[in-house]
C-alpha cells in the first residue's frame, strides 16, 4: 500500500464511519418494513467501513514483493512512463486557481468578460505564452464561445452587471 | 408493432434531414473525440449533455449522443494505429499490433481494416439489437420492485467487477456514487439528506455537473500533470484499403470479434474495452502464427477492433429494454433520456416507440455515415491532434463550466463541478476507476425506491428477493459469474504462482 493509499484508505473508514452516524442519528433508519431516509446512507456508511477494512487487510496479507534494483529492467520499464515533473504540478496548481477564479468571476462580472479574463490567464500564466500570441488566443476563443452559446444555443449567460 | 414494422417506422425517422444533420454531427464529433487522446466518450457526452436541453425532441438528442459514442470507437484506432496512443480506452490493444504495422509503413492497411472491421461488426450488431431487443423488452413488462432491484443492483455490482483492475475499489466508488446519488431530499419522506446547511443541496447534485466534472474537468487536471502530450505527426498513411491477403487474412478475426463483442458488450460492465481484449487474446489464441502477434499481425487490429464497435452497439440492449446502463458513456445516454423526460427500461418501446427505432435506425445510417468519414479523411482526422492541449484545455474547461451553469442558473453547479474534477483527478492519481460511479449515481434511486417497495411487499422480509423466481435467477446467474470469476483468479494466480517457482 502506497502513502497515498494509506491515506485514502483513512479516508474512506472515516467517511463510512460519519455516514453511519450521521444516517443513525440524524436521518433515522426507521425499520424494516417501512425503512427512513437514512436507511440507504446507513448500508453504504457500513459497507464503506467493511470496504476499508477489506483494503487494510488486503495490503496486509498480499503484500507486493519489494521493487527491483534501480540498474535492473524494471528501470527501463519505469523511464517510460509518463513522469510527474515539479513544473507540471506548479502547471496544474495555476490551472486550477485560474479555473477557481473564473467559477468567482462568472456571474460577478459577467460571461464574456470572465471568459476573456480566464483564457488570458491562462494563456500567459498557465502556458508562459507571449503577449501577442495570448490575446489572438483569448479574443477568438471568447467570442467564439459566445456566438455558440448566447447566440447559436441561446444559453441564458450572466451579463455584466455595469454594462447591463 | 413487429419488427420490421418498428425498424421502417425507424428509418423514416433517422432519415429525415433534421436526425440526419445530428446523426453526422455526432459521428463527427465522436470520430474527433476518439482521435484526441485524453477525452474519451463519456467526458464528450457529458459536456454535451447541457446542450440537449436546448434540443426540443428526445430523438435527434440521443441519435446526437449516440453518434458520439460509437464514433469515438471508430476514430479511437487511429491514434491507437499512428502514434502508439489511445485516442480511448478500447483502443488500447489496437496499438500492439496496429502501431507495428505502422512502423512497418503498412499504416494504410491497417487504418483500413480497423475502419472496415468496425463497420461489419457494428452493422451485424445493430441487427443484433434490432432482433434482440424488443422480446428483452416485453419480457422485462413483468418484473416488479424485487426483480428491478436485483436487476439495477446486481448489474451495478457486475460493472464494478468488470470495470477496472481492483474490486475493492470499484465499490468503494459505488457506494459513493450511491451517496452522492442520495443528497438531496428524499421523495417518500420529504426529510433532506446531507444538505449540512446548503439551500442548494436540497434538490441533490445535478448528474451533468457530476460527470462533467470527474469525467472531463478531472481528466483535464490529470493530463495537464503528465509530460509531453502531444506528438507531431511524421507517419505517412498512404493507402487506406487493404489488400486482398490482408482482407482474407483478417475476415476470420472481424467475424469473431464482432461475435465476442456483441455478447460481452451486452452483459453490464462489458463493454467495449474487456470486448477488445478478450478478442485479441482469442485472436493469438486460434491463430497459426501466434508469434507474429506484437510484431504487427493484421488480426490483431481487426479482431479487437471489431469487438469494440460490436459491443457498443450491443451495449444499448440492457438500456434501451431493462433501463440498466452497462458502463459510463451509456449512463450519459440514460441521463440525456431522462432530461428529455423518457424513461429508458421496458416501456420505452410501447411508450416511446419514436426513441427506441428511431435510435437503431440511426445506427444503422451512423455506421455508413462513419466508413466515409474515417476511410477517406483519415489524413484530415491525424491533422487535429495538431492543436495545441494550451488551446484544447481550457475550451475544454469552459465547455465545461458553461454547462454545468446553464442546467440551474447558479453559480453553486461551477463550484460543485470543481469540487468533481478535483474529486476525477485524485481518483485518476489513485487508480480508482471512475466508472462506477455514475453508474451508481443515475441508479440509486432506482434501487432505493425498489428496495423500499419491495420491503413493504414482503413486510420487511428480505428474502422476497430470493422467492420470487425471475429475482432468484437474476441472483443465481450473478452468483455463477462470481464465483466463475473467483475460479478464473485463483487459476490464475496459481498459474503465475507456477511460473515464479519455475524461475
Amino acid at each position: 500500500m502506497t502513502k497515498s493509499d494509506h491515506v485514502a484508505n483513512l479516508v474512506v473508514l472515516a467517511l463510512g464511519v460519519f455516514v453511519a452516524y450521521h444516517s443513525y442519528y440524524s436521518l433515522k433508519i426507521g425499520i424494516l418494513i417501512t425503512p427512513g431516509a437514512g436507511f440507504l446512507p446507513f448500508l453504504c456508511g457500513l459497507a464503506l467501513i467493511a470496504l476499508g477494512i477489506f483494503w487494510r487487510l488486503q495490503a496486509i496479507l498480499f503484500k507486493s514483493p519489494p521493487k527491483a534494483d534501480s540498474k535492473g529492467p524494471t528501470a527501463v520499464v519505469c523511464e517510460v512512463q509518463p513522469a510527474t515533473l515539479p513544473r507540471s504540478r506548479v502547471k496544474l496548481c495555476l490551472a486550477f486557481a485560474t479555473t477557481v477564479a473564473y467559477a468567482c468571476l462568472f456571474e460577478r462580472i459577467g460571461f464574456f468578460l470572465a471568459t476573456l479574463l480566464f483564457m488570458l490567464g491562462w494563456q500567459l500564466v498557465v502556458e508562459r505564452e507571449r503577449w501577442l500570441k495570448a490575446i489572438i488566443i483569448t479574443v477568438l476563443c471568447a467570442a467564439a464561445m459566445y456566438t455558440l452559446f448566447s447566440y447559436l444555443l441561446r444559453v441564458e449567460l450572466p451579463s455584466n452587471p455595469l454594462l447591463s | 408493432m413487429g419488427i420490421f414494422d418498428g425498424i421502417i417506422s425507424g428509418f423514416f425517422i433517422a432519415l429525415t434531414p433534421m436526425n440526419l444533420m445530428f446523426g453526422f454531427l455526432g459521428a463527427l464529433i465522436g470520430t474527433a473525440v476518439g482521435v484526441l487522446p485524453g477525452l474519451g466518450p463519456a467526458a464528450t457526452i457529458a459536456l454535451l449533455l447541457p446542450i440537449t436541453y436546448s434540443i426540443s425532441s428526445p430523438v435527434p438528442a440521443v441519435i446526437l449522443m449516440a453518434g458520439i459514442y460509437y464514433g469515438a470507437m471508430y476514430g479511437g484506432s487511429t491514434t491507437s494505429i499512428l502514434l502508439n496512443l489511445p485516442g480511448e480506452a478500447a483502443s488500447v490493444v489496437t496499438c500492439i499490433d496496429g502501431y507495428k504495422m505502422a512502423q512497418k509503413g503498412q499504416a494504410g492497411p491497417a487504418l483500413g481494416i480497423a475502419a472496415i472491421g468496425s463497420f461489419i461488426a457494428g452493422s451485424v450488431a445493430v441487427v443484433g439489437l434490432t432482433l434482440f431487443a424488443p422480446p428483452i423488452a416485453e419480457f422485462a413488462l413483468g418484473f416488479g420492485p424485487p426483480e428491478k432491484f436485483s436487476l439495477a443492483l446486481l448489474g451495478l455490482l457486475m460493472a464494478v467487477t468488470l470495470s477496472g483492475e481492483s474490486v475493492t475499489k470499484g465499490l468503494i466508488i459505488m457506494v459513493l456514487g450511491l451517496l452522492f446519488g442520495s443528497v438531496g431530499i428524499d421523495p417518500i419522506s420529504g426529510k433532506s439528506r446531507f444538505d449540512f446547511g446548503v439551500i442548494e443541496l436540497q434538490s441533490g447534485f445535478d448528474f451533468v455537473t457530476l460527470a462533467v466534472g470527474v469525467f472531463g474537468l478531472g481528466e483535464i487536471f490529470y493530463n495537464l500533470e503528465q509530460e509531453g502530450n502531444v506528438e507531431i505527426v511524421t507517419t505517412k498513411v498512404g493507402k487506406v484499403f487493404p489488400a486482398m491477403a490482408d482482407w482474407v487474412k483478417s475476415r476470420m478475426a472481424i467475424l469473431r470479434g464482432t461475435l465476442i463483442g456483441f455478447f460481452i458488450g451486452i452483459i453490464p460492465g462489458g463493454g467495449a474495452v474487456i470486448s477488445s481484449l478478450v478478442s485479441y487474446a482469442v485472436e493469438k489464441k486460434v491463430s497459426k502464427h501466434p508469434e507474429e502477434f506484437g510484431q504487427g499481425a493484421i488480426e490483431g487490429v481487426a479482431g479487437p477492433e471489431s469487438a469494440n464497435n460490436a459491443a457498443s452497439s450491443s451495449s444499448f440492449i440492457p438500456l434501451l429494454t431493462l433501463g440498466i446502463p452497462g458502463n459510463a458513456s451509456i449512463a450519459m445516454i440514460f441521463a440525456c433520456l431522462l432530461i428529455k423526460g423518457v424513461k429508458p427500461g421496458p416501456f420505452l418501446i410501447v411508450e416511446h416507440p419514436d426513441v427506441f427505432w428511431g435510435v437503431i435506425a440511426s445506427m444503422y445510417v451512423g455506421n455508413i455515415m462513419l466508413i466515409i468519414l474515417n476511410l477517406p479523411l483519415v489524413g484530415v482526422w491525424v491533422q487535429l491532434l495538431r492543436v495545441p492541449y494550451g488551446i484544447l484545455a481550457p475550451v475544454v474547461i469552459l465547455f465545461t463550466a458553461i454547462g454545468s451553469y446553464s442546467i440551474a442558473n447558479q453559480a453553486f453547479d461551477l463550484y460543485a463541478l470543481i469540487a468533481f474534477g478535483v474529486l476525477g483527478y485524485v481518483l485518476r492519481k489513485l487508480k480508482f476507476e471512475a466508472g462506477p460511479l455514475p453508474l451508481a449515481f443515475i441508479l440509486g434511486p432506482m434501487i432505493e425506491g425498489s428496495m423500499r417497495q419491495s420491503l413493504l411487499m414482503s413486510g420487511g422480509n428480505f428474502l422476497i428477493f430470493v422467492t420470487r423466481p425471475i429475482s432468484l435467477t437474476i441472483v443465481a446467474v450473478f452468483a455463477l459469474f462470481v464465483v466463475g470469476q473467483a475460479v478464473f483468479a485463483i487459476r490464475r494466480a496459481k498459474r503465475s504462482a507456477g511460473v515464479q517457482a519455475a524461475v
